[in-house]
């Protein structure tokens, strides 16, 4: 993902990583320089050792408290217990007698340079310098106060430097340094969002298209296909139908579901939208046999049940104009998890390979409906053997009527329903697809 | 993506960009501190060839350093990570064999503070985890190089004190490093899981206003045709032949206007959108999108909102020819497919054959008239993040002509050609298949 930091969090940000580096690096330290201090003192050698070995674990547990809350109190404690502790350490490792041959050991820097890598607190860069510096300054006070009161020369620890000047030159780099490409990335931001935008708007289009799709082109398909003479019952009613929806604000919550209420009911069944749908195609001349467990519609979420209405609407309209016959069977069924409405009709029928790849209805208005509902359509269909369309979506539990939200596990499998024998099964489906030109 | 794999450079590229400078300061560091060690302790050294290789082949993991970090090599792949941590551990070994027997301190051999600083170098390119892996793998070699050496060391402490010396020298910075790559991770992750919420809300409010405006343009697409025909026949009451032939003709013109408008994609919108801005600068434009097979629907959010951002940062460029703009989507069989011989290819795309992973080769043309310098300075942090969304990213300067060309990967099993005459309601698609645009 592309969405980086923008310009008023990288300060901080940045700090807030640097110091958690700086503290592993000096908790690494502290661990070397005790485990060089045990591994000394297996040797018989002196006594500081011991006190050594409690001022490193006091220096990182404050050190350790310290990566946890980045006060200036913690800070300053933390300094101060490590200059002292690297000046007992120092002591204690350059006192043993004739071991090291000057101050500019390694061992010596470890607890130097976890001192520097204070990471103090505060955000920016110059607070971080600063921090390093007081450091860097008490650790090279305290070694070379130890150093002086051991026989052993005293000699520029080069380790402890370089590992300042290494930090300070990150801290300077990340702070100062992030000046170019940051036009871009707000520009980058508002690519993000403008394509959440688009993909929202294309969503609306898309539901848009298969609302005009059950609405106008249906319609004027239908009227493409009477006969010359006076408006059929059918037609009539489609007509006023096409005509209200296109007037109506109804238009906007089919387009965005989220703008419309859930319908409250007490009854599943007749507050559903299949039955609404099923009772529009009545009224445009379509006999409709009901079958099955029609109370489980009430199961469904409010937005399930509309799609769900829209895309049996849909099927019914096919059944109308490309069935060559006027009479439907729905069947509803449901387990524990699905409710699943069949539509069938004996019709014309139709292979789904001949259909045109420009056809909208079975597409856009059943399958997209159902499938972004995270449900699944199951087509069966020949010519001359009738066509029957299974919609399967996901319900909430089997005893509440009241509507619970869809959870979209997607593609459960519908219930097999017996392949429709060629009697039984219908050729409604036709996507508006199948029609003969 | 996945968190545990996540780094720095993947999630904020244009962050990253800005650190760069480090890495070949590491690598100059690293490179001078090999030769001085070498030179000032060249006493100790028995062997000068292998002490010359060594300082090659850490001169080698200090160049890999530079090329990973490179942003045209962006990202920082786990290969180079490897390659690069390898020689600098032979050129180690390579150094703690030249002076074999004769190595007075551990602490003076350049091997250890190198390799920690390249590990130290890699925290804004990798995963904290393979940056400590590695630092512990590293360390655990040299305490086994340092152990045996135990006669030729010339301060007399426990030889455990030798090997803590070489592995702090490793693990310290390494464990720096992978304490940097994984808080600012979190960091970003945290910030990005922000934005998106914020995002979301934003698109959430602008929602009633959308839908309206998308029921606004259908309505009145059909105020001018539809609306008034249907009326004046329920008027009527009757049809004619003449209104049946109208009807056929209206619904023509409807399908296909819902089947153009099905095939748009976002890149058409962006265009749209970048077409719309130009001419508000007084500079109107052409912009053409050469998308055919709607590959453009495949890409993810991140690949959309990149691809966005790098065309519209070209339109806004000063001495952008606003003709000039060609943005192509081309597919190629992936890899897989591009092996088997075409011949063994059974006639006709069956979908049952597994489908390879598709490559889509996407090319932006435009005319820049600036210097190449200026353009690639330009374009740098746009093409920083399309090198993270995309792969293979190669761009061509030719004063004024501008060649970019990126490729997206996709492992969709449902490539256009088998999707339909499978079903007249493709689940994917929102979109028709080309070409056949008859309308009954």
């Amino acid at each position: 993902m592309s969405l980086g930091l923008p310009g008023h969090l990288v300060q901080a940000t940045l700090s807030r990583a640097l110091a958690r580096a700086s503290h592993w690096f000096g908790l690494v330290c502290l661990a070397g320089a005790l485990l060089s201090v045990l591994a000394l003192s297996v040797s018989p050698v002196t006594d500081r050792l011991q006190v050594t070995v409690a001022a490193l674990l006091g220096m990182a547990a404050m050190l350790a408290l310290l990566a946890k809350w980045r006060t200036v109190p913690l800070t300053i404690a933390y300094l101060v217990l490590g200059a002292v502790c690297t000046y007992l350490f120092t002591g204690a490792v350059l006192g043993m007698p004739g071991v090291f041959p000057s101050s500019d050991m390694f061992l010596i820097s470890l607890p130097k340079m976890a001192l520097i890598m204070v990471g103090g607190a505060g955000s920016g860069a110059l607070v971080g310098v600063l921090w390093s510096t007081v450091g860097f300054l008490l650790a090279e006070v305290a070694a070379t106060l130890a150093v002086s009161q051991t026989a052993v020369p005293d000699r520029p620890d080069v380790f402890t430097i370089v590992t300042y000047l290494f930090l300070v030159a990150v801290m300077l780099l990340d702070g100062l340094a992030r000046r170019h490409g940051r036009a871009a990335q707000p520009a980058i931001h508002r690519a993000v969002q403008d394509d959440e935008s688009r993909i929202l708007r294309h969503d609306f289009d898309v539901r848009a298209i298969a609302l005009m799709h059950d609405t106008t082109l249906n319609q004027l398909v239908s009227v493409a296909r009477a006969k010359p003479g006076p408006l059929s019952r059918g037609l009539e009613a489609g007509l006023r139908e096409t005509l209200q929806t296109l007037a109506d604000r109804d238009w906007l919550t089919h387009v965005d579901e989220r703008s419309a209420g859930a319908p409250a009911s007490s009854d599943g069944w007749l507050s559903s939208a299949v039955f609404r749908a099923i009772d529009r195609s009545r009224d445009r001349g379509l006999v409709v046999d009901i079958t099955g467990d029609k109370e489980a519609l009430g199961r469904l979420s409010p937005e399930s049940d509309r799609e769900l209405g829209l895309a049996v609407q849909q099927c019914l309209v096919n059944v109308l104009l490309h069935a060559g016959i006027v009479s439907a069977e729905v069947v509803i069924d449901a387990d524990d998890q699905n409710v699943s409405v069949m539509v069938l009709d004996a019709g014309r029928g139709f292979m789904e390979a001949e259909t045109g790849s420009d056809r909208l209805g079975l597409r856009q208005s059943v399958r997209k409906r159902i499938e972004r509902l995270g449900g699944s359509v199951v087509i069966w269909s020949r010519p001359g053997a009738g066509t029957s369309v299974l919609l399967t979506l996901p319900a909430g539990p089997a005893p509440a009527s009241t509507p619970v939200s869809s959870a979209p596990t997607p593609d459960s499998t519908p219930g097999d329903p017996a392949a429709p024998d060629t009697g039984a099964s219908t050729p409604s489906g036709t996507p508006d697809g199948a029609v003969a030109p | 993506m996945i968190a545990r794999r996540a780094t720095q450079q993947r999630l904020d590229p244009l962050g990253t960009l800005a650190a760069w400078p480090l890495a070949p300061a590491v690598a100059a560091f690293v490179l001078c501190y090999s030769v001085i060690a070498t030179v000032l302790q060249s006493d100790q050294v028995r062997n000068p060839l292998l002490a010359t290789l060594a300082i090659l082949a850490m001169a080698a993991a200090a160049g890999t350093l530079v090329i990973a970090t490179q942003p045209a090599h962006s990202p920082f792949g786990a290969r180079m990570h490897l390659i690069m941590v390898s020689l600098a551990v032979f050129g180690y070994l390579l150094e703690q064999l030249s002076r074999w027997g004769g190595n007075l301190l551990v602490q003076d051999d350049f091997g250890p503070v190198c390799i920690g600083l390249l590990l130290l170098a890699l925290a804004p390119y990798r995963p904290w985890r393979e940056i400590i892996l590695s630092g512990a793998v590293a360390s655990l070699i040299a305490v086994a190089v340092t152990l045996p050496q135990a006669g030729s060391f010339r301060v007399d402490v426990p030889i455990a004190v030798y090997a803590i010396v070489s592995a702090i020298q490793i693990l310290a910075p390494a464990a720096a490093g992978a304490a940097y790559s994984r808080r600012i991770v979190q960091s970003i992750l945290a910030w990005q899981a922000d934005a998106r919420r914020a995002i979301v809300a934003r698109t959430e409010e602008a929602r009633g206003q959308m839908a309206r405006a998308v029921v606004e343009q259908q309505v009145t697409a059909l105020k001018s045709g539809v609306i008034p025909f249907l009326t004046a026949l329920l008027d009527k009451g009757a049809v004619t032949a003449l209104d049946i032939a109208q009807a056929g003709h209206l619904a023509a013109e409807v399908r296909r206007s819902l089947v153009a408008e099905i095939d748009r994609t976002w890149l058409d919108t962006v265009a749209t959108r970048e077409r719309a801005a130009l001419t508000e600068r007084g500079t109107p434009g052409l912009l053409v999108v050469a998308d055919p097979e709607h590959r453009a629907t495949a890409f993810s959010a991140e690949q959309r909102a990149a691809t966005a951002a790098l065309i519209g940062a070209l339109c806004a460029a000063p001495g952008f020819d606003p003709h000039s703009l060609v943005v192509q989507i081309a597919g190629a069989p992936g890899p897989a497919a591009a092996v088997a011989p075409a011949a063994l290819r059974p006639l006709g795309v069956l979908a049952a054959a597994p489908q390879p992973a598709r490559v889509d080769t996407i090319t932006i043309q435009a005319a820049l008239d600036l210097p190449p310098r200026r353009v690639r300075a330009l374009l740098r942090p746009y093409l920083g993040v399309i090198r993270v969304s995309f792969a293979n990213v190669r761009v061509t300067v030719r004063r004024p002509s501008l060649t970019i060309e990126f490729d997206g990967l996709r492992t969709d099993a449902r490539p256009p050609a088998a999707e339909a005459p499978a079903t007249p309601a493709t689940p994917t698609g929102v979109r028709a298949p080309k070409a056949s645009r008859q309308v009954r």
